[in-house]
């Protein structure tokens, strides 16, 4: 954090001066890191105006400025494959910020400099970070920074961001860039065989447009549907030009356009990284050895199996001890409380109503979560996930997710909320919406918690076990369907392997802390209100009429005793309360005189499968809009109902239990 | 292909995308890479191109029409130091 607050102001009696800065660059380049250093614990995170892409934007204090930081997202290119590029480009072209950073990864230039260059031809005011310095020295990559900035003709400022290296420099280059204020560094210039087609598309366009139209040509000759229809909409003569150079291209080429472009720019790239980056022989290291093992066909998958099994092992014991810490220490303020104020109606209501909606934030969520999203940084940013995702590609291909999606699937075990918040790592919003739909079917901790002390309790463990079966049988089948009836082509895994490096502590605590930020602004507030929804219905006895139009179906149709319903409707709070519930109406925790094994086993299942709990709700309304929330939530519950039924009548009359 | 063999991207079939995505990636015609890992029951590949390393689902991967360049057992028999240094 670079922070000069004091100075502020200061300077020569003038009002503080604003800027605004971008980060852009690939994925894996450290660009989170840079955005987290340089504007610490000012930052809110948010999304682009109608998209369910995210927004980080932050800001920091620096020699008389006040400077703005937007995080654009990790891209490879300037297309329209995904939002996320889209909104990179809108973002650059038409809201000029007035320096873009682009953070590139020093140990893989060729790649990243084919990013620059596309950064290049949107004509911003652009610095290049170079950042993983220290990496790519372990790789044996010693790179010319003077050599790369005359190349490009722009600024190259060297970086370690995870040691904090570098970014004093860089926030020292977008001021001078600032002050000079000079025209933007022109793009560079591919084979002349092309650049004469270009030349001749930009003749053509004799509108003038927010994007430069060196940048509109060349998306016009990679046939980019949003440029095509913006431009031929203007002058729709343009169409039959680009179609005659096109095939022009493609005759001298003998690929297509599009193909043709993108070998320029990579051509253009290479040229540029093998002269300005030496070689030596890199340092060998047992990370190289790790690596290997990790994805090795066999072995690969039993040192997965172990790193997951320990971590969730670890994340439960913790947050089971201390989730009894917690929820002793609230029971101990609630003995208080009604010692102190009495138990008058205004009193309970405020502790039931308002109260023990925190508390089953605070005891039942957090405990689980701090350490999931903690270990899960850790996870992702020694580049352990994507292994992991590589792993699983082929099983996850069975329904239309790749490899990717299995990392918001694991997540879901300890919390389903993190899982939805984790679909954000799929590509297209039909894979976001498949991975979320599927991921709030995974049984989480919650409902863990009723299956094994319901059923592997009283019925016996291999029946417990039974009821995940049926849960992963379910996920399978449903996430097939949606794969088949969602429109739109899925998608391919295709992705870097990151190479294991060490996590920056002060940056995985940085990152933990603004998970469980926007975890706590945007789930606790529901919580506390529905809790005190259903304590206010609970009282005005709307709750026993609730019970009794339930009736058909809880008693009849599912076969349980119908407390079960108002138990259930409980359950979208905290899906563990319905068995606490349960005991309290009940008046006994032996839920052997209560319940039969067969009602125990088809309540876990409709426990397990019905709506997802109220935050879950939440986030899914958040991501993909209340619709999309509402239908998972219907289909979910409808789904619950009618299988648990089947199920109960197929178990009673083949006596199975 | 087999594992450790080397090739040269002759062409990419296949939806606008998807082709898009591997040239984006640095899989575009002409583009040298090695195949360094591949997981059984259809599972994605590990290759090497530009100097890093890229994995890629076989669905992907089917659509890159490939133009061999040395075989595992030519690349462990040359004992020329500069096809050697070629092909490391």
């Amino acid at each position: 954090l670079i922070c000069h607050s004091e100075e502020v102001g200061s300077v020569k009696g003038v009002d503080v001066k604003k800027l605004t800065v971008a980060l852009a660059g690939n994925a894996n380049v450290g660009k989170s890191v840079v955005f987290n250093q340089l504007t610490g614990l000012h930052q809110h995170v948010g999304n682009w105006p109608g998209k369910t892409v995210k927004r980080a934007e932050g800001t920091l204090s620096f020699n008389g400025y006040t400077i703005d930081v937007v995080d654009l997202p990790g891209i490879y290119s300037l297309s329209t494959f995904s939002l996320e590029e889209r909104v990179s480009r809108e973002y650059i072209a038409l809201e000029h910020p007035d320096a873009l950073i682009n953070v590139v990864d020093a140990s893989s230039l060729e790649r990243n400099l084919f990013f620059t260059i596309q950064l290049l031809e949107l004509e911003p005011h652009l610095i290049i970070g170079l950042n993983q310095m220290d990496m790519a020295e372990k790789k044996g990559i010693k790179i010319d920074v003077q050599k790369l900035s005359q190349h490009l003709d722009v600024p190259v400022v060297p970086m370690a961001a995870v040691k904090n290296k570098g970014l004093k420099e860089l926030m020292e280059e977008v001021i001078r860039l600032h002050e000079k204020d000079s025209d933007p560094p022109n793009s560079p210039s591919y084979g002349i065989e092309i650049e004469t087609v270009i030349k001749e598309v930009v003749e053509k366009i004799k509108f003038e447009f927010t994007y430069p139209k060196r940048w509109l040509a060349i998306k016009l000759l990679e046939g980019d549907d949003e440029i095509e229809t913006l431009c031929y909409s203007m002058s729709p003569e343009l169409a039959t030009t680009i179609k005659e150079l096109r095939s022009r291209v493609e005759a001298l080429h003998g690929h297509d356009s599009a193909s043709v472009i993108a070998s320029e720019r990579y051509t253009k790239a290479s040229r540029i990284a093998t002269t300005v980056a030496t070689l030596t022989e890199p340092e060998t290291n047992i990370w190289k050895r790790v690596e290997e093992l990790t994805s090795h066909p066999i072995l690969g998958y039993m040192i997965m199996l172990a790193v997951v099994f320990s971590m969730f092992y670890t994340i439960f014991n913790f947050g089971d001890f201390f989730s009894g810490v917690l929820s002793s220490i609230f029971d101990l303020l609630k003995f208080s409380y009604y010692q102190t104020f009495g138990a008058g109606t205004i009193q309970t209501f405020l502790w039931e109503g308002l109260i023990e909606g925190v508390n089953a934030g605070i005891s039942i969520a957090l405990p689980y979560i701090v350490p999931f999203f903690l270990t899960l940084s850790i996870l992702e940013d020694t580049g352990y996930l994507a292994r992991v995702a590589f792993l699983m590609d082929s099983l996850m291909h069975k329904i239309g997710l790749h490899g990717k999606g299995f990392i918001p699937l694991m997540l879901g075990f300890g919390c389903n909320v993190p899982a939805c918040l984790g679909c954000s790592i799929m590509e297209t919003e039909r894979e976001r919406l498949i991975c979320a739909f599927v991921s709030s079917l995974v049984p989480c901790a919650a409902r863990s918690i009723v299956i094994m002390g319901l059923v592997a309790t009283y019925v016996g463990f291999e029946w417990a076990v039974a009821l995940y079966l049926l849960d992963f049988l379910l996920i399978f089948l449903l996430g097939r369907i949606a794969y088949k009836a969602l429109p739109g082509e899925p998608v391919g895994l295709i992705m870097e392997m990151p190479t294991y490096k060490n996590p920056s502590t002060k940056v995985t605590l940085q990152r933990t802390w603004f998970k469980l930020k926007s975890f706590i602004f945007e789930a606790f507030p529901i919580m506390v209100i529905g809790n005190l929804g259903i304590f206010l219905a609970n009282s005005l006895g709307i709750l026993s009429l609730v019970e009794k139009i339930f009736t058909p179906v809880t008693v009849w149709w599912l076969g349980l005793p119908a407390a079960t319903g108002v138990v259930l409707i409980f359950g979208v709070l905290r899906k563990e309360l319905t068995l606490i519930l349960l005991a309290s109406i009940m008046g006994t925790t032996n839920f052997a005189l209560i319940l039969t094994p067969v009602q125990m086993f088809v309540f876990a299942f409709v426990v397990m499968i019905y709506v997802p709990c109220i935050a879950t709700i939440a986030v899914l309304a958040k991501e993909f809009g209340s619709k999309a929330a509402a239908v998972i939530s219907l289909t979910e519950v409808i789904l619950a109902v009618v299988l648990g039924g089947i199920l109960s009548r197929f178990i009673l009359i083949f006596g199975i239990i | 292909m087999r594992l450790g063999e080397k090739g040269k991207v002759a062409f990419i079939k296949g939806g606008d995308g998807s082709s898009r995505r591997l040239m984006d990636m640095g899989l575009c015609p002409g583009t040298e890479f090695t195949v360094v890992n591949a997981l059984p029951f259809h599972g994605p590949l590990e290759v090497i191109v530009r100097r890093t390393s890229l994995v890629l689902g076989r669905g992907l991967a089917e659509k890159v029409y490939v133009e061999m360049l040395y075989s595992k057992e030519e690349i462990e028999k040359t004992s020329h130091p500069v096809l050697k240094s070629v092909i490391k």
